[in-house]
């Protein structure tokens, strides 16, 4: 127990300041250790690869990621620098991925079928993806209230394993 | 026609494309952070193997995970196999999923849904 009176997290991954491929890679590699160790599901893993791989393809690995346990759940959490327009699009995207969880399949699918954007070359599908992964909500957030200096938070949370 | 062998690496699947037999394989993990480069070798030898007459293949996919962006490069690929059935080669694919991996099903039959392609979907 700490000061609070709560259970300290237990992470199990966590990776701060510049997101090299080899991180990302190493990474990566780490959280299937972990599918394959039982520790996590391979819903976990897909979701996680979706949001490790955005840091790096939309911030220019300039972010950070923390997965950790907390009561019944894992938690998945990145954060990289933004702009206000990138943090909006993102936002508007998890809402409606949020909004429409229950045909997110269907919707992945005629997604895959559109060309990439000049500010999202997949579609959005990594953020669709992890929605439909997550089974949960996404919650997407923004810290830091200079334009040049924004900062944008996703975190995803699945059920976890050994509580399934 | 020769063969197109590229190794498995952390990120990317073994791929093995016969310029004569009739097994194609695209087996392991595919999440390249830069899917279109990883797949433009196999599109562009597909491509070739339609123009040089190639005739009947299965091609099987057997994949743990793969990420959205190679999601993309699947379907360009089997909508590829699909164009070059209208011409009238014999290609298919057998999609190969771990039986305890749902997804992985799912995801095989998303695909076979959206393509008039042969495509049997097998678990392991």
């Amino acid at each position: 127990m700490n000061d609070e009176g709560k259970e300290p997290l237990t992470f199990l991954l966590r990776h701060d300041g510049e997101l090299t491929l080899e991180d990302s890679e190493r990474l990566i590699g780490e959280m299937l250790a972990c599918v394959n160790a039982g520790q996590v599901t391979r819903a976990a893993f897909r979701a996680f690869v979706e949001l490790v791989q955005n840091i790096r393809l939309h911030a220019a690995g300039r972010g950070s990621v923390s997965v950790w346990i907390e009561q019944d759940a894992l938690m998945i959490e990145t954060s990289n620098s933004a702009t206000d327009d990138d943090i909006r699009n993102v936002s508007e995207l998890a809402a409606f991925a949020n909004a429409n969880a229950d045909v997110l399949g269907d919707i992945i699918r005629t997604r895959r079928h559109e060309p990439g954007r000049d500010h999202s070359p997949g579609a959005g599908l990594g953020i669709l993806e992890t929605r439909r992964q997550c089974g949960r909500d996404l919650q997407v957030s923004k810290s830091g209230d200079h334009e040049s200096k924004s900062v944008l938070v996703i975190r995803a949370s699945l059920a976890h394993k050994s509580r399934l | 026609m020769t063969d197109l062998q590229l190794p498995a690496t952390s990120t990317t699947p073994r791929v093995q494309l016969p310029g004569e037999g009739v097994n194609g394989w695209i087996e392991g993990n595919c999440y390249p952070e830069n899917a279109t480069a990883f797949f433009d070798p196999v599109l562009s030898w597909l491509r070739n193997y339609r123009k040089d007459g190639g005739r009947r293949m299965t091609l099987n996919v057997k994949l743990d995970y793969f990420n959205t962006s190679s999601s993309k490069c699947l379907l360009d690929l089997f909508q590829l196999l699909q164009e070059a059935n209208a011409e009238g080669t014999q290609l298919r694919v057998c999609w190969l999923y771990c039986q305890d991996d749902p997804d992985m099903r799912e995801n095989g039959e998303e695909f076979a849904h959206d393509l008039k392609l042969p495509f049997e979907i097998r678990a392991y």
